[in-house]
């Protein structure tokens, strides 16, 4: 186990390195320079200073050397270029847990509620419990999440009142956002919870569970359900990781200050430097979530313990 | 010793499927005394084992009908299970009356470890302590001749051989000590050599425990040694019984003889091709009105095919359903030990 | 001699003589197989066709798409025509749903939004299939080192966020078609690989491919005549599932500001517009986002009619 683990996260940081160099060199080295460009436009004075300050002077390659020995030795994500004196580091220290607060909690709704609805519909399969399910589920795939955000707003906040349109700050805040986010996991949880019981149910081993003499209930709670999450556990990881991904749009809408919000704004503001770093510690999170699912998979299903342990 | 435990009446089961309804068995009747091993034999998709699967009641109640308007019963030690509840039913099954499968492999769940799927149908059925339950199954585990039982209890099923596995099975049925086992196919999956050992071990731990077994095969090679009453099935039907002497020498329904054909023989003579029965049992969504097997049957005569026949009695243990015992039947051609009176 | 009667199977049919006429196994090939065989795509087709679900999807689509072809021709309208005194307009007779903050009619652009929407996500899914299909074929089939190779590929790309690479692209490529196309369809290939070759290496190990090769079929024949008809089904579900999720992408890329570059539109473009206006004209989000979710809904029947169709197991 520990050797998968090990194996597992120098490949991490190997996938973790190629993402920073390549996108460094995207933005940084596009042709055209886009940030040597952008200091271009600034009053002379400012140039100056920020050409010494972000080592414009030097040659592409140079400036990447730099700028990784920095953030490697220091942790230093970089400077925006915009608003002189805000670093990536000041926006991810404050912002990071806004949006994983949200993200989060969408989640563990999702991961909730999508269970027991697809457990539900699965044991109730071709009644009516079921067809309704279904039907809802189709119904909320179908949906972006930016159109539930936008009909929620539209009816709980603006014409009933009931909720605060936008802001931060109360826990009030919260319902709006995270109820938009949830809806479309919850879909999905719902659907492939449903698929994965049912193949359960018609399992060998769940007549041997009754032929033993479990009652229903045990039945599922001891022998469905288990196997049943298997495949759901795979999928809460890759939520997890895209959870900064996920809530750009609904950040932006309910002008909550995540980190979305200010990905979006330093890419609409053409903050290069901003996006660079905020991009990299975004790959950070999500592989090392990634990371985290396979030692999670890991402990649900034994076959891929022992079987990785041996290796 | 001669208690009949479970007597089965008139069963028939059918299933609704989207192609229609499917009568999987038409009419099977037998009964099972104490500590005695019941073979019942058929190629697949005969109904031995809805048959089996409806004794333990585990059909799945959705799309399965049984038919209780012609008196169809099950009845345990006296009492009807078709009137039993589900919750009674849970009762029985695994205490009283135990199954293993055909399929080691997929039979047992993936992420529960040996020791706890052992434990817990004693834990279900006995008012014990996890400990208690868990020294119980260690020696289930020894029962069935497991090596190095205290360590194999704690791993998974992946860890363990085929015929590892389906010790295990036997192990967890057999942890109740109930009085009788339906063993489906226990041996189909396996390897030939392990084959032997299983259906050692099942004889050996009836005779321990004083059970009833219901031994479930396509394999007339299996039953032989075990067997001490073998019914033949065929299209939901019983076809011929009788005791395994009958069976094997005696045999008088042309199905059986198929079956017995079909079957390697050590002093099969070079030149002799391996006897194999054409064509495939009928469709059971729409079943003949005669005899099933007549489009089958070598022998077959017009009557075949229009009328069930009526059973014929040779002996207390033998009886077969068959038109060639009938006195005008044309047995011209069949072998000799066919055309035998009845009683 | 005695015999006992079998309840309820007896018919009144009397037992004369000439019924006692052996017959043997006369008519027992042939007699059972009633139905025709069908091909296996005819067979699909018939499954499909029978699913009442799927079938409306698909004529539901067809309209959508003659909407959106026919509709500005029945308006008469120019759907950049920007009209200053007819701002934020509800719909009416002269203007079906509306006109936008610039006066513009949004049923019109709403149409031509629609074609640029479903044009981005066809493009994606072709781009996807083509790239996916070889590369996961040649993985297949070739074993080895080679499929070592591409396989360390696509696990690398596909532990990529796949959002980020998108906005990161876009923004360094500028606003354009072909940026986004290449953007969305970057990453999405992986999957498409993964699962050609996956099949590929199931059917590959598969007893009747084994007897093709050992009677002597060339490769050719067999990709021809055996892997095409048994892969062909998984990759028609996987693309019509594409098709929603690359317009729910674009949408989404337009929301952010990274989309189409005015005045070109599309449904996330209008989406976006009408957020901005959202809580004194509803309208102008309405009809973008109820076009949207009329188009997810039918690649979802379509996909979800031709799985069941092509795995009628899986539907019991």
């Amino acid at each position: 186990m520990l050797k998968f683990i090990g194996k597992r996260l120098a490949y991490a940081i190997l996938t973790l390195f190629l993402i920073a160099t390549a996108t460094f060199f995207l933005v940084a080295g596009a042709p055209g320079d886009p940030i040597a460009a952008k200091v271009g436009q600034m009053p002379e004075q400012a140039q100056e200073i920020i050409e010494e300050k972000y080592g414009l002077d030097k040659p592409v390659l140079q400036r990447y050397v730099i700028y990784m020995k920095n953030l490697l030795t220091t942790g230093d994500f970089g400077e925006s270029i915009i608003y002189t004196g805000k670093s990536a580091n000041d926006v991810i220290k404050t912002n990071t847990w806004v949006s994983a607060k949200i993200g989060l909690l969408a989640i563990f709704f999702q991961v909730t509620i999508g269970v027991s609805l697809g457990l539900v519909a699965a044991l109730n399969r071709g009644k009516p419990v079921d067809h309704i399910i279904r039907v809802l589920v189709v119904l909320a795939i179908c949906v972006p999440s930016f159109v539930f955000a936008a009909v929620l707003q539209y009816f709980l906040a603006f014409k009933w009142k009931l909720v605060p349109v936008f802001g931060w700050g109360e826990l009030k805040h919260y319902i709006l956002p995270v109820a938009a986010y949830a809806i479309g996991g919850i879909a999905s949880y719902t659907k492939y919870m449903r698929n994965s019981t049912l193949s359960v149910i018609s399992e060998d081993y769940i007549v041997t569970a009754q032929a033993k003499g479990c009652t229903q209930k045990r039945t599922v709670r001891k022998h469905v359900l288990r196997n049943s999450m298997i495949p759901i556990v795979t999928m809460i990881g890759p939520a997890v990781a895209g959870i900064f991904a996920g809530s750009f749009i609904l950040e932006k809408m309910f002008a909550i200050p995540g980190l979305g919000f200010y990905y979006v704004k330093a890419v609409s503001d053409n903050d290069y430097t901003m996006v660079i770093g905020l991009t990299i510690f975004f790959a950070i999170l999500f592989v090392g979530a990634l990371i985290v699912v396979d030692i999670l998979y890991g402990i649900v299903d034994p076959r891929i313990r022992v079987a990785k342990g041996k290796k | 010793m001669n208690e009949t435990i479970l007597e089965v009446k008139n069963l028939h089961v059918s299933f609704k499927t989207y192609a229609g309804i499917s009568h999987a068995v038409r009419g099977v009747d037998f009964d099972l005394k104490k500590g005695e091993t019941l073979a019942i034999v058929g190629e697949s998709g005969c109904g031995k084992t809805v048959t089996s699967k409806a004794i333990m009641g585990l059909l799945p109640k959705q799309n399965t009908m049984i038919d209780k308007k012609n008196g169809a019963q099950i009845l345990f030690h006296g009492e009807d299970l078709l009137g039993y509840s589900e919750k009674k039913m849970t009762e029985i099954r695994g205490s009283k009356i135990s199954m293993i499968f055909q399929d080691p492999m997929t039979s047992l769940n993936p992420t529960m470890k040996i020791g706890d799927q052992i434990a817990e149908s004693i834990l279900i059925h006995n008012k014990v302590s996890k400990e208690q339950a868990h020294k119980e199954a260690l020696e289930m585990l020894e029962l069935v001749k497991i090596p190095n039982a205290p360590q194999r209890m704690k791993q998974y099923p992946f860890e363990f051989s085929g015929g590892m596995r389906q010790r295990a099975m036997i192990a967890m049925a057999l942890a109740c000590k109930p009085e009788i086992l339906i063993a489906d196919e226990p041996t189909t999956a396996l390897d030939v050599t392990i084959q032997a050992q299983i259906m050692d071990l099942i004889g050996s731990l009836q005779k321990e425990l004083n059970m009833a077994v219901i031994l479930v095969t396509h394999d007339l090679g299996v039953v032989a040694s075990v067997a001490d009453k073998i019914q033949v099935m065929y299209a939901g039907k019983i076809v011929e019984r009788g005791n395994v002497d009958e069976i094997f020498y005696r045999s008088t329904h042309p199905y059986t003889r198929a079956l017995l054909n079909s079957v390697p023989k050590i002093h099969t003579n070079n030149k002799e091709t391996l006897y194999s029965l054409k064509g495939t049992p009928p469709d059971l969504i729409h079943p003949p009105e005669g005899c099933s097997f007549a489009p089958r049957c070598e022998y077959g005569m017009k009557i075949c095919r229009l009328k069930y026949p009526r059973e014929t009695v040779f002996s207390d243990s033998q009886t077969c359903a068959c038109w060639l015992h009938h006195p005008k039947a044309d047995t011209k051609g069949l072998p000799e030990t066919m055309i035998r009176g009845g009683r | 001699m005695e015999t006992r009667e079998n309840t309820n199977m007896m018919g009144d049919i009397p037992e004369t003589e000439d019924l006692f006429e052996r017959v043997g196994t006369e008519g027992l090939s042939g007699e059972d197989i009633g139905e025709k065989s069908l091909t296996y795509w005819a067979d699909v087709w018939r499954r499909f066709r029978s699913n009442k679900l799927a079938i409306f999807g698909l004529i539901l689509l067809v309209l959508i798409i003659a909407l959106l072809f026919i509709g500005p021709i029945v308006s008469g309208k120019d759907y950049q025509y920007i009209d200053a005194a007819l701002k934020n307009q509800g719909p009416s007779s002269e203007y079906w749903f509306g006109t936008d903050d610039m006066g513009r009619d949004l049923f019109t652009r709403v149409c031509v939004g629609g074609r640029i929407s479903i044009y981005i996500g066809l493009c994606c899914t072709v781009v996807m299939f083509v790239i996916g299909a070889l590369v996961g074929a040649l993985a297949g089939l070739k074993g080895g080192v080679v499929d070592d190779i591409i396989m360390r590929i696509c696990e690398f790309i596909g532990n990529l966020p796949y959002l980020i690479i998108v906005v990161i692209l876009s923004m360094v490529m500028g606003r354009s078609m072909f940026s986004l196309v290449f953007a969305m369809s970057l990453t999405a290939w992986v999957g498409t690989a993964r699962m050609v070759r996956g099949q590929i290496l199931q059917i590959k190990e598969q007893d009747y491919v084994q007897a093709a090769k050992a009677l002597g079929a060339s490769t050719g024949r067999i990709i021809i005549k055996h892997l095409l008809p048994n892969t062909l089904g998984i990759i028609m579900v996987d693309i019509t599932m594409s098709v929603p999720g690359f317009i729910f992408s674009e949408a989404f890329l337009s929301y952010i500001g990274l989309g189409v570059r005015p005045p070109e539109t599309s449904w996330g473009a209008l989406a976006s517009a009408g957020q901005q206006q959202l809580m004194f004209y509803p309208h102008q989000l309405f009809f973008p986002c109820l076009l949207i979710v009329l188009t997810m809904l039918t690649f979802h029947l379509i996909g979800d009619g031709l799985s069941d169709a092509l795995d009628p197991k899986l539907r019991k």
